[in-house]
């Protein structure tokens, strides 16, 4: 393995890369979001999908094995130190973030096991499955339409989805 | 597959990673080969009707990892998603353990709180109310007394039960739930050819040149036998595939021409292609010349629902199976009724789908696979549906070769092998005989050595009618085994749980896991399933496949036949057979089980038999191979009975193999049956003779549509149709107990078409009500995913325990197979 994973990660299931945590949608750029967050928990309180969670530091980080996000914007309204928002601007930018899905070789389908979780919880159809000869069916993540919704991270039988 | 030492490291790494996460990565099972702590042997699926071969790992005395079989010729490896996750479905955490009695101050108490007790109180209790339902003089036999049993049953324990029902308590009234499954495409294959299950095989996925599919979504649930059809979609020039639903469903991916059609119209698109056929003189006159006659059906046949109901007081011929010869000319004049324009405007299908599908039956140079599941035989005209598929197969003489192939797909592991192929129905004896045939009840007899006239003549109560009899207090011992009968059963509130509920009733229910229907009941019995017993299961294309007892059961948990046996102790022929009866019997004073399975039969084969390395907890139980004894009597059947054409092999030769296709005839298995070369029934010369009727004529039988028993109305607005998921497996009593499975499909939905919600003011993922004159069940609505609906119908999987879809069911059956219409009823939906 050419990542360590840490005893942390190993017991949440996250064999790959380490990665910065996900902020809620329409975070302020990390070193700002660090700045401005109060640690206040009130964008957990508000959220009603309960997918933010307090990670480290007390930061508020998206955990999708809790659920997706639907972007209500909920924690943006909730949030009193602007850590969460669209800054000088009024309207919102278009995208909340700028991460999407991806689906690791660990994959049910990708091996042959007949599995199409992931796609079927897709709202915005990011995730397509190709036929193959020989019995898979590979799946294809359409960055432009992934939205980083999360909802296919939690129903995968294998973990195999990650959001980043 | 060879594992390099590098990669068996890596993938160590990560199975441990991934078993403290607890989750199963693929490829592991693969590697783990390399160690040497893992037992491998040879198993069979536990879900579906396909029988994938499956490798079962054992460590520690416990199954821990399973992969797709690469020898089994089924799957050649591949499994899907319910199959990968098999090793966790012994090890839900509320396996069931001791018997259990609803008891209050240490006495039964229908109202009770379930309490332990051991079997052998179990057994008592049960005997008490078995008996106290039984009179030994009664000339009907005992009619108060059922069961319920299963097509995932092993292949012994049907034959068990049945032959302890039948020629033990002399009562039919035993009936598998293959009658909610199979029960319609049985009663075609026997009008139509005389035989049951199907002439050709799974190699036509590879030898057709079209498929067809009416009504079975074979993408979710016959996921690796639609991988082999994409396959052959993928690879073979011209090869094109007709999907037919109600509504889109996952196969409709891959469809080149694809069809949803107004529900029963089924019948009409069939009628239309005949038609055509004819029309066209596409037809092979040689071959219906020779292997074919014509018929037409009685008409106006009812809905099977109870006598007093209004639809059946209004039919003419409520029930009525018979149907007379005519001629070819006065079929085509029949069909002819059944214009492109006629069947285009009830079908709502365009006409040029409906031309184009008719064209590739009518192409002689096009070999057709037809493809059916729950869509034909969930029908009320399901027999009939079926029948007219026939129809076109024989008109064209496209039937019983390789690529040519209508075909019924089963849902369940052993549907054929089991509940069809050993008599387990009210009316079937093993081997294709029937009780009300008196020559086939001597030959049962003479076979079981039991006097004549034990067999009852009458057939017994089916699926259905054993839910309205005990709703009404005329059977009242009732003993279900390996299935969830309350959650599967239709119309729940009006018939099933009051049924249960009956203080007239004494309710037993074996299962592995406390099911709506084990809580439904009286005494629960725990009970060992799948790699914890020797077993044996018959798939779809006539393949039996058996596995060894891998793992012990848990507890006290014991398999279904062991207590069928063990209870046979508990009677005397006094207690249940009449005393001129047992005078010419020369088994007086003694049990049933001396006469029924200590028999000089079933106990034939010692204990020395046994496989070396690997438990058998019922034969050590009883004290001879068990199994075998069943099975080499049940053999007997199809050696020295009536029917020819069922034959297979000794016992041993299964354990050796990844299964055979009966009819096996010296060694070799039948790939396409009443076909010279490939069938030992058809001699030289021949060519084609469908051996199951006299004169070797399959009957081509008309019949025309008739109507659903409930449409939606102004008050009940929708079609609800029901039906699994790829995810969960029937009920969900085992996938929904295997953690990665729940999460993948955790609750029901119920699948509408977003226009239809928006007219009703709802939006996705809104919580609804399901309503219908029988009952309402809450919800959510997806308007998304793997179903599209079209206007006006919803669809509702029944796997969720805590979303009983059968609440709202109509226990409308085909009158001829009594198969309840689980695909057309009506419904309303509002806000909850």
């Amino acid at each position: 393995m050419s990542h360590p994973v840490s005893r942390a990660s190993l017991l949440r299931g996250r064999f790959g890369d380490v990665h910065e945590p996900l902020r809620p949608p329409w975070a302020r750029p990390e070193s700002t979001f660090i700045d401005t967050c109060t640690r206040g928990g009130d964008c957990l309180r508000a959220c009603p999908e309960r997918i933010i969670v307090a990670g480290r530091g007390g930061f508020p980080e998206i955990d999708f094995r809790r659920g997706e996000c639907t972007f209500c914007r909920a924690c943006i309204e909730a949030c009193p130190s602007g850590a969460l928002g669209f800054g000088a601007s009024t309207e919102p930018p278009a995208a909340p973030w700028m991460v999407t899905a991806s689906i690791a070789l660990n994959c049910l389908s990708t091996n042959g096991v007949t599995c199409r979780v992931c796609g079927d919880c897709c709202e915005a159809g990011a995730i397509r499955f190709k036929l193959l000869v020989g019995g898979s069916a590979v799946p294809h993540v359409d960055d432009a339409a992934c939205t980083g919704c999360g909802a296919c991270v939690a129903p995968c039988p294998v973990g195999a989805v990650t959001i980043d | 597959m060879s594992v390099t030492r590098r990669d068996f490291i890596k993938t160590n790494a990560a199975l441990a990673a991934a078993t403290a996460a607890g989750v199963t990565l693929p490829g592991i099972d693969k590697a783990a080969e390399a160690d040497d702590g893992i037992r491998w042997d040879k198993g069979v699926c536990r879900f579906c009707g396909t029988g994938c071969g499956v490798m079962v790992g054992v460590k520690d005395g416990r199954v821990v990892a399973t992969q797709g079989d690469p020898d089994a010729p089924v799957n050649k490896g591949l499994n899907c998603i319910k199959g990968y996750f098999l090793s966790k479905i012994m090890y839900g955490k509320d396996r069931v353990t001791t018997p259990l009695l609803r008891m209050t101050d240490g006495k039964f108490d229908k109202n009770g709180e379930f309490t332990p007790i051991t079997w052998d109180q179990a057994f008592d209790i049960m005997a008490e109310k078995w008996k106290a339902a039984i009179d030994p003089e009664d000339p009907k036999g005992a009619t108060r007394v059922g069961m319920f049993g299963s097509g995932q049953w092993t292949i012994w324990e049907g034959y068990a039960a049945a032959k302890f029902m039948k020629a033990g308590l002399r009562s039919n009234n035993i009936d598998p739930n293959a009658r909610h499954c199979m029960a319609s495409a049985v009663g075609a294959f026997m009008r139509a050819f005389g035989i049951d299950e199907p002439m050709g095989c799974y190699d036509d996925l590879e030898h057709a040149d079209a498929f067809v599919l009416w009504g079975a979504n074979m993408a979710e649930m016959h996921p690796i036998l639609w991988s082999r059809l994409t396959d052959t979609r993928l690879t073979k020039p011209g090869c094109e595939v007709h999907v037919l639903s109600t509504f889109e469903n996952r196969n409709f991916e891959l469809a080149d021409n694809p069809i949803v059609f107004e529900p029963q119209s089924d019948l009409a698109i069939l009628n239309f292609i005949a038609n055509y056929i004819i029309q066209t003189k596409a037809y092979d006159e040689d071959f219906i010349t020779k292997h074919v006659n014509f018929n037409k059906a009685t008409t106006d046949i009812g809905y099977g629902l109870r006598p007093d109901h209004p639809l059946e007081k209004k039919a003419k011929n409520p029930g009525k199976g018979k149907f007379h010869k005519i001629g070819f000319d006065e079929y085509a004049k029949l069909v002819s009724e059944y214009t492109l324009e006629k069947a285009s405007k009830m079908s709502g299908v365009e006409p040029e789908k409906l031309l184009r599908l008719a064209k590739v039956y009518a192409d002689p140079n096009k070999k057709v696979a037809s493809y059916w599941t729950m869509g034909f035989n969930q029908h009320v005209r399901g027999v009939w549906v079926n029948g007219l598929l026939y129809n076109v197969h024989l008109l064209m003489g496209k039937i019983a070769e390789p690529g040519n192939s209508p075909f019924s797909l089963t849902g369940q592991p052993s549907a054929c092998g089991t509940a069809r192929e050993v008599g387990t129905f009210a009316h079937r004896l093993p081997a294709d005989l029937v009780v009300k045939v008196k020559a086939h009840r001597a030959a049962a007899e003479k076979i079981w050595n039991i006097p004549p006239g034990v067999i009852p003549p009458k057939p017994g109560y089916h699926a259905v009618l054993q839910h309205r009899m005990l709703k009404d207090g005329k059977l009242n011992a009732y003993w279900v085994q390996c299935t969830n009968n309350m959650q599967a059963a239709p119309n729940m509130n009006e018939e099933g749980y009051p049924g249960y509920r009956n203080p007239a009733n004494f309710i037993v229910v074996s299962d592995p896991y406390p099911t709506g229907t084990a809580v439904s009941a009286d005494l629960i019995l725990p009970t060992a399933m799948w790699m914890e017993k020797e077993g044996a299961y018959g798939n779809a294309e006539r393949r039996t496949q058996f596995w060894r007892q891998q793992v012990d059961p848990p507890g006290e948990a014991k398999s279904d036949f062991w207590q069928v046996i063990e209870f046979s102790k508990r009677f005397k022929v006094e207690d249940v057979w009449p005393a001129d009866v047992i005078a010419k019997s020369g088994h007086a004073g003694k049990t049933l089980y001396e006469v029924l399975f200590a028999n000089g039969q079933v106990d034939k084969y010692p204990l020395t038999e046994l496989q070396e390395g690997f438990n058998n907890t019922e034969s050590k139980d009883l004290g001879f191979y068990v199994q075998k004894g069943l099975y080499e009597e049940y053999r007997r059947f199809q050696y020295e009975g009536p029917k020819k054409g069922h034959e297979m092999a000794e016992f041993e030769v299964y354990h050796q193999t990844r299964g055979l296709r009966w009819p096996v005839m010296g060694g070799k298995e039948t790939l396409w049956r009443y076909r010279e070369g490939y069938d030992p029934h058809v001699k030289a010369g021949q060519g084609v003779r469908f051996y199951g009727k006299k004169d070797g004529r399959a009957n081509i039988i008309f019949a025309p549509y008739e109507p659903p028993a409930e449409s939606p109305d102004a008050e009940y607005d929708l079609w609800l149709s029901t039906g699994r998921i790829l995810e969960h497996w029937h009920s969900g009593s085992m996938t929904m107990r295997v953690p990665e499975l729940y999460r993948a499909f955790p609750h029901a939905v119920l699948y509408m078409n977003p226009l239809d919600a928006k007219e009703r003011g709802l939006r996705r993922g809104q919580a609804v009500k399901v309503q219908t004159r029988r009952g309402e069940v809450e919800t959510r609505i997806e308007t998304r995913g793997r179903n599209k609906l079209p206007r006006g119908m919803v669809f509702f999987p029944w796997f969720d325990v805590n979303q009983l879809v059968n609440k709202l069911t109509l226990d409308a059956t085909d009158p001829l197979s009594k198969e309840t219409d689980f695909k057309k009823c009506a419904c309303r939906v509002v806000a909850a």
